[in-house]
């Protein structure tokens, strides 16, 4: 276990480095010059060039580059050219929002997703199995935007019950969230019923209700257990993409994540806000990943992490 | 163990209630707008939205009032020396800022340096260049020097990027004195969560009138449809940039619907040195080819006003020049004399999402050209790339036709005409991509620019709108208007021209 641990590691500072070295360039091989955007169009030639100079990008690019790796080792992420705010204050906030977002609608989807999926799969074929399969295709389908919105009428305009907009107290979380749950809800639902159909006739599960196991204990121990792998596989790949792609949901509710911010940046050129989120992201998906891996040793003894 | 659990939570729960029970009884005035902060810092600003924090936490020498005059604010009052190259301000007394420091002489001149320090990032700088040095004559009065008699001065420093900070907390926060804002504004400084809002309360020191609401929250929905919804469920008192097919149904529900003129006009420049281009017959065909009313009728549902001279009516020596009236016959006769009678092909360069209808409305251009003849293909740019683009030298530049949008933050004529059609500022020098070149009209800017004397300047103007209008270097589209929807309990708040809200003396029952 120590061992694996380290081997992930040591493999995971040379992709940061890659991973560093690729977004550098590829921020700036984007046209477009920070300087210009920030000093608009109302600026003359030699503002823009006092900002150029001010904020480094007058200098050779390989030179901005160790100045970039020199202050990443040193923890310091540098100052956001558009705001002129470090970037770790840029990012802070910014990341538990993304977190506490993605945490809780992907705790909604694997809930709902599984037990919709395993309804499905045990009610297989039935108008219950028809039922849940139209939805999750509705899911799937439904763009986030119009539901948003949607959501937002009915529960703001309509009923009063939730805010629609910002963050502040736990009730905010909820539009959101929801909204952000539903593709993956739907995704999730339809992995599971097609993990479970698949386990559901397998000679052990048959063994198991021969024995005189309750159906819910067949379906919950013997069938789910084996069946999550694809499931959790899937999921993992959803946080990934809900941590840095939530731009919409985030947009439609106001709500101050990751995905805004790193539009915003590279909307304005903002080069080390870019790097720092993407490198932030890195980690993270490189630690979900992780955590994914080890559950699967968690619920197949068969597989070892060496 | 559970049980003490729950009771903690129970605890916790209570104590969140009652703040916000508590939070009711402050007069808060939410208000909504598409785009965050970027700094509290006003010297190193860059947009309208962000002048709003601005106007709100700080003053300045001298402002706007609501009929776009200029009036005193830190400033009592003023006089210029009659050569124009001495600017005196005798300041208002007993004025601290937030921190409790003096708003004195000192204070401005430390604010003047600061602003024309090189090393200070001031992008909006073409507000104060024209500024050689200041200097403390006593504790109230600071004399200006200028780099050449500048008649809109007063006007440039009414830009919000040329509001008073704090010394004392500019030494102290250094960089990161826009996270540390400390004004002499009506508004003092809570809390900013980025992206999500900026937290105000009230300055019960304020030397002014206001503010009359203890708390201003400023706050951010990038989404146009949502900050309507978070209006009409309760969650916002005032919201901007409401979208004009909403209009209607916000109002028959009850709310106020404010309508203002922004001084932002939307245009479709035309390379005045591309090929056929040069011959002023066919830019006149151009604007004659285009139905701009129904544009604005239309796209913008009626909300805009179409142009009728290259300045609009909120500014000094404005005159009526046009308009260009829709007539394709017209168009094709002048295409016919300058030797096109069967058209040719142009690129229209477009932002989308930029401006409202921005690629709606360069899609209508290309229909009403291509009833003359003129095959137009629009070539849509994201906006950082676009700014490369305009700014590349004359060699270098692909533009035929572009769309844009211009909207400066003063009523002068010289922040207006002098940075688009003086030929000194041809790209990459500035930003006046059409490339447009009138000797008499050079001329008329500079004195323009220069001169202090207002009826010379007058003259001026109303001959250099006059030529420019004729020569159309421009398609002339139409000004832009502000919708800004509130609900009926907000009071006063002013909406200046310049796409700024003023919240000082907003009031809410």
């Amino acid at each position: 276990m120590g061992a694996y641990l380290i081997k992930r590691i040591t493999l995971v500072i040379p992709t940061l480095l890659i991973l560093s070295l690729f977004v550098f360039l590829s921020v700036r091989l984007i046209p477009g010059d920070p300087a210009q955007i920030i000093a608009g169009e109302y600026a003359t030639k030699e503002t823009v060039e006092q900002i150029r100079k001010q904020l480094g990008l007058d200098r050779p690019l390989i030179v901005q580059y160790m100045d970039f790796l020199g202050r990443l080792l040193r923890g310091d992420l540098g100052r956001s050219i558009r705001t002129n705010a470090p970037v770790m204050t840029e990012l802070a906030s910014r990341y538990v929002n993304t977190l506490e977002l993605t945490f809780l609608g992907m705790s909604i989807a694997f809930i709902a997703g599984t037990a919709i999926g395993v309804i499905s799969a045990v009610w297989w074929n039935t108008w219950v199995d028809n039922l849940a399969m139209f939805g999750a295709l509705v899911g799937v389908s439904m763009p986030v935007f119009w539901l948003g919105l949607l959501l937002v009428l009915v529960f703001s305009v309509k009923l009063g019950w939730l805010p629609s907009v910002g963050k502040g107290s736990p009730a905010h979380l909820i539009l959101p969230a929801v909204t952000l749950a539903t593709l993956p809800t739907a995704i999730i639902a339809r992995i599971t019923r097609a993990s479970m159909l698949e386990v559901i006739r397998q000679n052990y599960v048959v063994t198991a209700r021969a024995k005189g196991v309750s159906e819910v204990s067949v379906i919950l121990k013997h069938a789910l257990r084996n069946a999550a792998i694809p499931i959790i596989t899937t999921g993992g790949l959803q946080i990934g993409t809900l941590l840095g792609g939530a731009v919409i949901t985030e947009t439609v509710f106001a709500w101050p994540g990751m995905g805004r911010l790193l539009v915003n940046s590279i909307l304005a050129r903002d080069y080390p806000v870019v790097q720092g989120i993407v490198l932030l992201l890195a980690v993270t998906v490189v630690v979900v990943n992780f955590v994914v891996d080890l559950t699967y040793a968690l619920l197949n003894p068969k597989i070892h992490l060496a | 163990m559970k049980k003490r659990w729950v009771i903690w939570w129970l605890v916790v729960l209570a104590g969140l209630l009652s703040i916000s029970v508590l939070a009711e009884t402050t007069k808060r005035l939410v208000f909504l707008q598409g785009t965050d902060a970027e700094t509290l810092d006003p010297h190193s600003i860059t947009s309208s939205p962000n002048a709003i924090h601005i106007l709100a936490l700080y003053d300045t020498l001298v402002r706007y009032n609501e009929n776009f005059e200029i009036v005193p604010g830190l400033a009592e009052r003023w006089e210029f020396s009659p050569d124009g190259l001495t600017l005196t301000f005798y300041l208002r007394q007993g004025v601290t800022f937030h921190d409790g420091t003096p708003f004195n002489a000192e204070a401005v001149v430390y604010n003047i340096n600061r602003l024309i320090d090189p090393n200070t990032r001031v992008p909006l700088r073409t507000y104060i260049s024209f500024v050689e040095s200041a200097e403390v004559v006593d504790e109230y009065t600071v004399r200006l020097k200028l780099k050449y008699p500048h008649a809109p001065a007063l006007a440039r420093l009414t830009a919000p990027v040329n509001a008073m900070v704090s010394p004392t907390a500019v030494e102290k926060y250094g960089q990161d004195f826009g996270s540390h804002p400390v004004g002499t504004g009506p508004f003092k400084f809570v809390k900013w969560v980025r992206d999500d809002y900026v937290l105000l309360e009230k300055n019960e020191a304020y030397w002014g009138e206001g503010p009359y609401v203890d708390e201003l929250m400023i706050r951010v929905v990038p989404e146009d449809g949502a900050r309507v919804l978070a209006l009409e469920s309760g969650e916002a008192d005032v919201i901007v940039r409401v979208p004009p097919t909403d209009v209607p149904r916000i109002k028959g529900e009850g709310y106020r619907i404010v309508v203002a003129p922004s001084t932002r006009v939307i245009y479709i420049g035309i390379n005045n040195q591309y090929k056929m281009l040069v011959d002023k017959r066919i830019r006149q065909a151009l604007n004659y080819a285009i139905n701009k009313e129904a544009i604005v009728q239309i796209l913008l549902q009626g909300y805009g006003r179409v142009m009728d001279s290259p300045l609009t009516p909120e500014y000094f020596a404005y005159k009526v020049t046009g308009p260009y009236p829709y007539n394709p016959q017209k168009a094709k006769q002048l295409l016919a004399a300058a030797g096109y009678p069967d058209g040719f092909k142009l690129t229209l360069f477009t932002p989308h999402g930029r401006y409202l209808m921005d690629y709606r409305i360069a899609q209508a251009v290309q229909s009403y050209l291509g009833k003359i003849g003129i095959n137009v293909e629009i070539r849509e740019m994201e906006w950082a790339t676009y700014i490369s683009t305009l700014l590349k030298p004359l060699e270098e530049s692909p533009l035929q036709l572009y769309l844009l949008g211009w909207g400066p933050w003063i009523l002068d004529p010289d922040q207006m005409l002098y940075p688009l059609f003086h030929s000194s500022q041809w790209p990459p020098n500035g930003f006046a991509c059409s490339f447009y070149r009138n000797h008499r009209v050079d001329e008329l800017l500079q004195i323009g620019t220069s001169s202090v004397n207002t009826e010379q300047r007058r003259t001026a103007y109303e001959e250099a709108q006059e030529i420019i209008w004729n020569d159309a270097p421009w398609i002339f589209l139409h000004q832009e208007q502000q919708i800004v929807a509130m609900n009926p309990r907000v009071k006063d708040v002013v909406v200046l021209p310049i796409e700024v809200l003023d919240f000082r003396k907003a009031k809410k029952d």
